[in-house]
């Protein structure tokens, strides 16, 4: 009940602020650049736009994630509203988790907008809405509400610049790794492989949950990497909510 | 209702700076149905403290215990505490109902319950007319009534103002100051910091007085006053000519044939017996009042 109104009154508050514009704003940049992109493709304008859609849908979900991410916690103590809400009869965690829950709801009612838009173009431009876009879309969503606990649980450990310098290279790093796992001189150095194995046990690694090529070139998926990347998506967001839990706990309020 | 028990601070920002120690071995605690002033200039550790009895922020050393009438557990304690922050600033695209509702909700109100109340208070602080304008804007006096608001919507045994007074007009803080004597009147322990002692002089009947992080004096407003009031003795007399005492005189003035002598408390019997004997006539005897701010004014000497 209480993290419910805790998520309730952080997505009004969000819904009723600026950040709310980014959705009409990139929709209709979406919609210009698909257009304008798709006219110099030969033979595959829904490949386009749908490579065009999925990015600025990420680009949308990302910038989401590191802004309200890095001044959730940090604005309720330096405007003291967190001295009201701490003060009643809640625990911090439940505080924590329901702001998280909050802003993941607006980062739900986002992606979905956006997506629809990006949708809307691909129907119009021919194209058949296959599952691999609805599943990418989804993992855009879940890969930024990781990104979003991350830069949270960062926030609370260090200042702003700090948290947005570390949270840029831990999401460059987590997509990288992937790659960077085949490159041959690599695979050539055994310690650098192994450490790049087991990186995505202590840090995220956001590779696991891109989709996108297989919504592009329509790639039928393997359904137990989907799997295995849900299962991961769940174990890591949970591991850095308890470890958010743990710092909110012990975090002094000056 | 708290008990502050050997609470130290110490504050180090980096390993490099000095640290700085904002709370040194303060104990008290409040007294149930009291209102106590919280006084101390700015920097005194005043907010410090109570952010620690809040549980915002931990202490060097010592601890915060509270009574039992308030619960036994942290949900349960903190269900009979109202707390308003100092310079308060609230979200600002929500409206006022909708806070009310928030902190309601975290308080564990019904919404029946946190209806009436709303209404009754928002009446009460004259903001009933803005309740569904967004936070944002609101006046600055406007946003510590909300914010006084909602420190009492859950009608808590407790209430901790960290200067609810600062920022408000003359109006403002007579309207504020009434409030914490109804709630006073109605059984409430009132807890309030700030560096304007008139304030404590006219609403608290306890004083806490802490200077440099450290405590200065825990008692009665009245008995600081009466042990004030009763050094001096002010004796108005009416010789025939300048008048010549033994006694120790603290002050001795001439007003025509009229003197006004000032002696310690101590030496009145003495001077009165003096002022008798030489033929003078005693025209009045009073006990020289002091004011709060005159004692904190004497005890910061």
């Amino acid at each position: 009940m209480k993290l419910w109104a805790v998520a309730q009154y952080t997505i009004k508050d969000l819904i009723r602020s600026k950040i709310m514009w980014n959705i009409p704003v990139l929709g209709v940049i979406l919609a210009l650049i698909t257009y304008v992109a798709s006219e110099f493709t030969f033979g595959v304008p829904e490949r386009v736009a749908t490579n065009f859609g999925l990015a600025a849908l990420t680009l949308s979900a990302y910038g989401i994630a590191f802004f309200a991410g890095v001044m959730l916690i940090r604005t309720e103590a330096e405007s003291r509203t967190v001295y009201l809400i701490i003060s009643r009869p809640l625990s911090r965690e439940t505080f924590l988790i329901g702001k998280i829950l909050g802003v993941s709801t607006f980062l739900a009612i986002n992606v979905v907008a956006l997506a629809l838009v990006c949708f809307g173009i691909l129907m119009t431009l021919g194209a058949v809405l296959n599952t691999q876009v609805v599943v990418a879309t989804g993992f855009v969503l879940l890969e930024s509400i990781l990104l979003l606990v991350m830069i949270v649980l960062l926030s609370m450990v260090s200042n702003v610049a700090l948290t947005l310098i570390f949270g840029v290279l831990l999401l460059v790093a987590g997509h990288a790794v992937g790659v960077t796992q085949e490159i041959m001189l690599v695979k050539k150095i055994p310690a650098l492989a192994t450490s790049l194995k087991y990186y995505h046990w202590v840090l995220p690694a956001f590779y696991k949950l891109n989709f996108k090529n297989y919504a592009v070139y329509a790639y039928s998926f393997p359904w137990q990497t989907l799997g295995s990347a849900l299962v991961y998506w769940l174990s890591y967001t949970t591991g850095l909510l308890l470890l958010g839990c743990a710092v909110i706990r012990r975090k002094d309020f000056d | 209702m708290i008990n502050w028990e050997n609470i130290t601070k110490v504050f180090s920002s980096d390993l490099l700076s000095r640290p700085v120690k904002a709370l040194d071995d303060v104990t008290f605690s409040l007294v149930e149905g009291s209102t106590t002033g919280y006084i101390g200039a700015n920097g005194a550790g005043k907010t410090t403290s109570i952010k620690i009895a809040l549980g915002f922020t931990s202490t060097t050393k010592g601890q915060v215990t509270f009574a039992p009438s308030l619960g036994s557990d942290r949900e349960e304690i903190f269900k009979h505490i109202g707390f308003l922050p100092e310079r308060p600033y609230f979200y600002p695209h929500l409206t006022g109902n909708e806070f009310a509702q928030y902190m309601g909700l975290l308080s564990g109100m019904t919404q029946e319950r946190m209806k009436e109340r709303v209404t009754q208070l928002a009446e009460r602080f004259g903001i009933a007319h803005a309740l569904d304008r967004p936070l944002r804007t609101y006046s600055k006096g406007m946003l510590q009534r909300m914010g006084f608001l909602v420190a009492i919507q859950h009608d808590p045994k407790l209430i901790v103002l960290d200067e609810p007074l600062s920022g408000l007009d003359p109006l403002g803080r007579k309207e504020l100051k009434d409030v914490i004597v109804d709630l006073s009147r109605e059984g409430k322990t009132v807890f309030f910091s700030t560096h304007i002692v008139s304030d404590v002089e006219e609403i608290c009947d306890r004083i806490v007085f802490l200077e440099k992080g450290k405590l200065s004096y825990n008692g009665g407003v009245a008995d600081m006053l009466a042990k004030a009031s009763s050094r001096v003795c002010r004796v108005m007399a009416s010789f025939s000519q300048e008048p010549k005492f033994s006694t120790p005189i603290i002050e001795q003035k001439s007003h025509g044939s009229t003197w006004q002598i000032k002696v310690d408390t101590q030496h009145r019997e003495k001077l009165l017996g003096e002022i008798l004997s030489t033929g003078g006539q005693v025209v009045e005897l009073s006990s020289e009042g002091a004011t709060l701010e005159q004692i904190f004014y004497g005890v910061n000497k």
